[in-house]
């Protein structure tokens, strides 16, 4: 049985059933097929609960793995991070949500942290844009003048400077963007069905996990 | 005050000197507030006319689906869309699908003018369910399967309002906040027609632009397009400060690019005036 389970056949005709039913649910409406899909829906929320349990699990490991080895200018990082984790998770399981001590830790030190963290990459924005946005060429002077366009149309008072800015960029975005975009989500999608082919067809070894 | 400049620039090298520039210029206008006008967009009021178009009573459906760094941008529109809910009388049924946009929307249920709503009768809160796509779509065909409780606690049969909803078809609405569009079209507005309103940062505007106007039938996107439905809605708040800043920051990239391009023509002069020696 325990051979069975492990093999690759029996991924692969379980991922095949699993997704034949899910497919036929959206065309057929089938009150029995309706039924299962929805508890296979309600089973994926359970594993992807089961995903975090195990990825906190795996980064915990691994930063207590630096501090025991006392891995020369990693493990007092691997220290702190173990030390705010055990405070978030301690105060998200004692607390109330939206209120007392999780709230505080939350928005009041964890938000504008990673907040700030994120607003410095304008900093580096702003100094590569000196650098790289120079016309040395004609295909230069193109990327330049669209930015150029771009950073005016998206900055309110480009609007104000000149009345006809928003309508250049509505049409770049309309007829160069949009197409491109369309055409990019289009090819996409049409990827996403041969992958879903291959995967449920058993061709594809990858979302097995190398079984 | 140029040669303390030059001091300072030559001290700290060039890619500091822009950053401290930058930090510089968009503290003024946070400092002192400009009040330059702002232009509301087309996509803002694409969004404002489908909120308005709703009878009261309506149920809507607010999903959480951005990242702890970019919320403070998303906020702006997210926090006016939930007022113009409340003050349309709209019932609003709202989740989180990633963990720190429960505790994010929590914070504007909190802050937000409520018009009387009462929690557990005209709004909702529910919480984070794990999943992303695969939990929009369990949320869609049956929205007990995915919460037994709400964001306090609360089971959800015990919240009047949760008696009146069980799948997308008992909504008129989707509020997406998210940079991901499709994910919204296709388990929301492809299967069962529920149209889609998008609240993102001004980066993430891009993904939305391939579905407007059928799929998704409005945007507030980043702090520009969040002011502009601060306006509509007529409580010009914290959009109108960003639009400021906004203003300087992209002003100031702009000048980076002009100032780039200035020196590399001065130091090619000052190349070839050397070869001439």
């Amino acid at each position: 049985m325990y051979k069975i389970i492990k093999s690759r056949e029996f991924a692969v005709y379980l991922t095949g059933v699993i997704g034949g039913i899910t497919i036929a649910e959206y065309y057929f409406k089938v009150e029995a097929i309706s039924i299962i899909a929805s508890t296979l829906r309600e089973w994926a929320v359970i594993i992807a609960s089961f995903t975090m349990i195990y990825g906190t699990y795996y980064l915990i490991r691994h930063q207590m793995k630096l501090v025991y080895k006392r891995e020369r200018g990693k493990w007092y990082y691997g220290l702190i991070m173990i030390t705010f984790f055990s405070l978030m998770f301690l105060s998200g399981i004692v607390g109330e949500s939206g209120r007392g001590i999780y709230s505080f830790l939350f928005n009041d030190m964890l938000a504008p942290m990673w907040i700030a963290v994120y607003a410095q990459v304008i900093c580096f924005t702003a100094s590569a844009i000196f650098r790289t946005f120079r016309v040395k060429s004609t295909d230069s002077l193109a990327l330049v003048c669209a930015a150029l366009i771009v950073l005016l149309a998206n900055a309110p008072i480009g609007a104000l400077l000149w009345s006809g800015i928003p309508s250049i960029a509505e049409w770049v975005n309309t007829y160069f963007s949009n197409a491109g975009l369309r055409a990019i989500a289009i090819g996409s999608g049409i990827a996403l069905f041969v992958l879903g082919y291959r995967t449920l067809m058993g061709k594809e070894r990858g979302a097995l996990g190398g079984v | 005050m140029l040669e303390d400049l030059k001091k300072i620039y030559k001290q700290i090298g060039r890619p500091r000197f822009i950053s401290l520039l930058m930090i510089f210029f968009v503290t003024i206008p946070i400092l002192y507030p400009i009040g330059i006008p702002v232009v509301i967009e087309d996509h803002a009021k694409m969004a404002f006319e489908a909120v308005e178009s709703l009878p009261p009573g309506s149920k809507v459906a607010v999903s959480g689906h951005i990242m702890l760094a970019l919320w403070k941008e998303a906020e702006i529109g997210t926090t006016a869309i939930i007022a113009h809910l409340f003050s349309r009388q709209l019932k609003i049924v709202a989740w989180a699908i990633l963990p720190e946009d429960a505790e994010l929307l929590h914070g504007v249920f909190e802050n937000v003018p409520k018009q009387d709503a009462k929690y557990g009768v005209d709004y909702v809160l529910l919480g984070f369910v794990p999943g992303e796509e695969s939990a929009l779509a369990t949320i869609a065909s049956d929205i007990n399967a995915a919460f037994d409780t709400d964001f306090y606690g609360n089971p959800i049969n015990t919240l009047p309002l949760m008696s009146e909803v069980r799948d997308a078809n008992d909504f008129s609405l989707i509020v997406a906040l998210s940079h991901a569009p499709e994910f919204y079209v296709r388990q929301w507005q492809s299967p069962y027609n529920i149209p889609v309103i998008g609240v993102s940062t001004g980066a993430g505007t891009v993904s939305y632009y391939p579905y407007i106007p059928q799929q998704v039938v409005g945007l507030v996107g980043g702090s520009k397009g969040g002011a502009g439905y601060e306006l509509l809605i007529g409580r010009p708040g914290r959009g109108i400060l960003a639009t400021d800043v906004l203003n300087v920051s992209l002003l100031f990239l702009m000048g980076s690019i002009i100032a780039g391009n200035i020196s590399m023509i001065l130091e090619k002069r000052k190349l070839k005036g050397s070869e001439r020696k």
